[in-house]
């Protein structure tokens, strides 16, 4: 077998393929690579990907297969798990699950195993296809030990499930593929958070892939936050596919790394289904935050919510690009997509594209994108009362996000996100008030 | 406490106080009245020091200082308070946060140590009985789907918490009913103590049955044209407008 060196041509990336054990997905990782080769890295050209240079991501001499689990402690990474949960927590490093890092997970409501099992495999890959996607073929190809979790049917899992990632690139340049899948069976109940942090002396790049199949009547949350630092690169990909009168709600926070780029497919596949989609992005210096979804309305009587908020400073750049897809079957459906945005500053970018196609005749379907300067009536009535201008700008961007946090049905991350957005705002809120 | 001289202001190169002298001693309360358009809500801006106001020429001392440089937030923390008459609604701060900071924020310019929590809300229980504030009013958004009555209650609440020495009342009358009215005016009255001085910004002689003035002002194209006592709000409230615009016309 070749290097990736060889096999992916086009990158300068090192990965020496045949150091990637399983022999089960093997066909599956080289078929990907092939598919990689075929179709290249998204360009400028490529509508989908039109707003971001990827050239730190191609460029970058990344290590694809650096050491897992590193030499960190366990009190290393007690600082990025969430306060006030008993969580399971399950600490990936440069994408490889860590067992030695992670809670031990013994429960009658849900099984943990690695991805590259029987059980797993009927599953593995079948949202997140390989065809057009660069990224998740690159994915397929190199993701390492990631985990299968399989909540039982009927079973309410009570303990959050926190994915914690963290890359470490202190010693070389380092690109992670995190890969895991959820199955939540019928009538079963999951909260499962991902928090996302980098160590960087180097560029790191992380190309998440996470699959959710959610049952009938079954329950799903997933919050995620993104919070790695200024030399981190990230490709985000979450698939869920919804079975009868099922709730996938889904929250994603972003307060750090260069470049963020999230890609959200929801497939309604059968009637009576709820999805939330709650997008927060507080950016400024020179990040890039894109944030796509696609809502795939394929059964009657579904109903969609979006809510994607931007702040902007510096010259930040946000994206939200928001697809709902309405199937002619799909006949009383619901869906309803916001796009909010606030800018900072002058150089400060925002595009908002919303795109609906409606092929069903008894739907209601509402979309709407406002970008702005923050509120100056609401500003003077702050500082007709005492309040500085640089505290009311505080409160006030505090306030238009934390509309977005208030949605997160998980009280330990609602109270940890809202606990870092004051920080990063630099606003001094008493929250027992 | 408040001397105005001979002040001009735009807004958008439109002259809209064209000389505009008032003089206000602790503990008074004076009402300006007059036709819509005559500058009396621009008045009250330019005092709060709102953007969109340009001053061109006269001066504002207050406490012997001209405040007319001075910051929006400067000037609340030397004592101003405006009563908006349309009170921006902000989702996702509470009344409470906000008047926390707020307060503090005012102390901290005095030279006062913030209020913790404990002594915050003893402050805020004694000055909700004020105007009738319930808790559930607190904990709400700032003003966020609030009645108009609420929202004009929440201001004077406010103005309870600042405790300014010159408080503006910008039409708080407007839009609210008779029990509303009361419930308002009551809250002001409280807070008259002697030293307290207020202007009563208002179209209604009906507010001044309520809040009893001490002088009232008539003002007309950016100038006052008339000054008496509370007698002069029922001689407007009687024969209108158009008997003063006469005598100015001429």
């Amino acid at each position: 077998m070749n290097t990736l060196t060889e096999t992916v041509s086009e990158t300068k990336h090192h990965i020496p393929f045949e150091t990637i054990a399983s022999e089960k997905l093997t066909p599956v990782r080289k078929s990907a690579i092939d598919t990689f080769n075929n179709i290249g890295f998204p360009t400028s050209k490529d509508e989908d990907w039109k707003y971001l240079d990827l050239s730190p991501i191609k460029n970058t001499p990344f290590n694809h297969r650096a050491a897992a689990c590193t030499n960190l402690t366990a009190s290393e990474i007690e600082k990025y798990k969430i306060a006030g949960t008993d969580a399971v927590t399950l600490v990936f490093v440069n994408g490889v699950y860590c067992a030695e890092l992670s809670t031990p997970h013994k429960a009658d409501t849900f099984s943990i195993e690695f991805i590259e099992t029987d059980n797993a495999l009927q599953w593995f890959g079948k949202l997140a296809a390989t065809e057009h996607q660069p990224f998740i073929a690159l994915n397929t190809a190199f993701h390492h030990e990631g985990l299968f979790i399989h909540i039982k049917k009927g079973m309410e899992v009570k303990q959050t499930i926190h994915l914690l990632h963290l890359n470490d690139a202190r010693q070389e340049a380092v690109a992670a593929h995190p890969r895991n899948l959820v199955v939540a069976e019928n009538n079963s109940k999951v909260q499962i958070i991902a928090t996302y942090h980098s160590l960087n002396h180097f560029p790191s790049l992380t190309n998440s892939v996470i699959e959710f199949f959610v049952g009938e009547n079954a329950f799903v949350e997933y919050d995620v936050k993104q919070d790695e630092n200024e030399k981190a690169l990230q490709i985000n990909q979450v698939y869920a596919q919804q079975k009868r009168n099922s709730v996938f709600d889904i929250s994603t926070v972003t307060i750090g790394g260069k470049l963020v780029r999230n890609n959200l497919h929801i497939e309604l596949a059968e009637p009576g289904c709820t999805a939330h989609l709650n997008g927060l992005t507080v950016a400024g210096e020179n990040q890039t935050v894109d944030n796509h979804t696609l809502v795939d309305h394929a059964s009657p009587n579904c109903e969609s919510f979006q809510l994607y908020k931007n702040i902007l400073d510096d010259d930040a750049h946000g994206v939200f690009n928001g697809k709902i897809f309405v199937r002619q079957d799909a006949q009383k459906t619901n869906a309803f997509q916001s796009s909010k945005n606030v800018l900072l500053s002058d150089n400060a970018v925002m595009n908002a594209k919303p795109q609906l196609e409606i092929y069903a005749d008894d739907v209601k379907c509402s979309h709407g994108a406002t970008t702005g300067q923050l509120d100056e009536e609401a500003l003077f009535y702050f500082r007709s009362r005492g309040i500085g201008k640089k505290d009311a700008l505080a409160l006030l961007n505090y306030a238009f996000a934390g509309d977005v946090i208030e949605k997160i049905n998980n009280d330990a991350m609602k109270a940890d996100l809202l606990k870092q957005l004051a920080q990063k705002l630099r606003t001094d809120i008493e929250f027992e008030v | 406490m408040l001397s105005i001289k001979n002040l001009k202001a735009n807004i958008e190169d439109k002259e809209i106080l064209k000389g505009l002298n008032l003089e206000i001693n602790p503990g008074e309360v004076h009402a300006i009245m007059g036709p819509n358009g005559s500058g009396k809500s621009t008045l009250a801006s330019v005092l709060a020091g709102r953007d969109e106001y340009d001053v061109t020429g006269g001066e504002v001392v207050f406490k012997g200082e001209d405040i007319l440089e001075l910051s929006p937030e400067d000037r609340a923390r030397k004592g101003i308070f405006l009563a908006f008459q349309y009170p921006i609604e902000i989702p996702g701060v509470s009344n409470a946060n906000f008047m926390k900071t707020a307060v503090n924020e005012v102390r901290k310019s005095k030279g006062l140590a913030p209020l913790d929590s404990k002594e915050f809300l003893k402050l805020m229980r004694e000055k909700m009985q004020l105007v009738q504030v319930d808790k559930t009013m607190t904990q709400r958004s700032v003003n966020e789907g609030f009645s108009g009555g609420e929202k004009k209650r929440n201001e004077i609440f406010q103005m309870a918490m600042l405790e300014p020495e010159l408080g503006i009342l910008d039409e708080t009358d407007s839009g609210l009913d008779i029990d509303a009215l009361r419930i308002v005016s009551d809250g002001v009255n409280a807070l008259r103590d002697g030293k307290r001085s207020f202007i009563v910004i208002t179209h209604y002689q009906r507010l001044l049955d309520y809040i009893v003035p001490d002088f009232v002002h008539v003002l007309y194209k950016g100038r006052i044209v008339k000054s008496g006592t509370k007698e002069l709000a029922l001689e407007l409230e009687e024969k209108g407008y158009d008997w003063i615009k006469e005598e100015v016309e001429i």
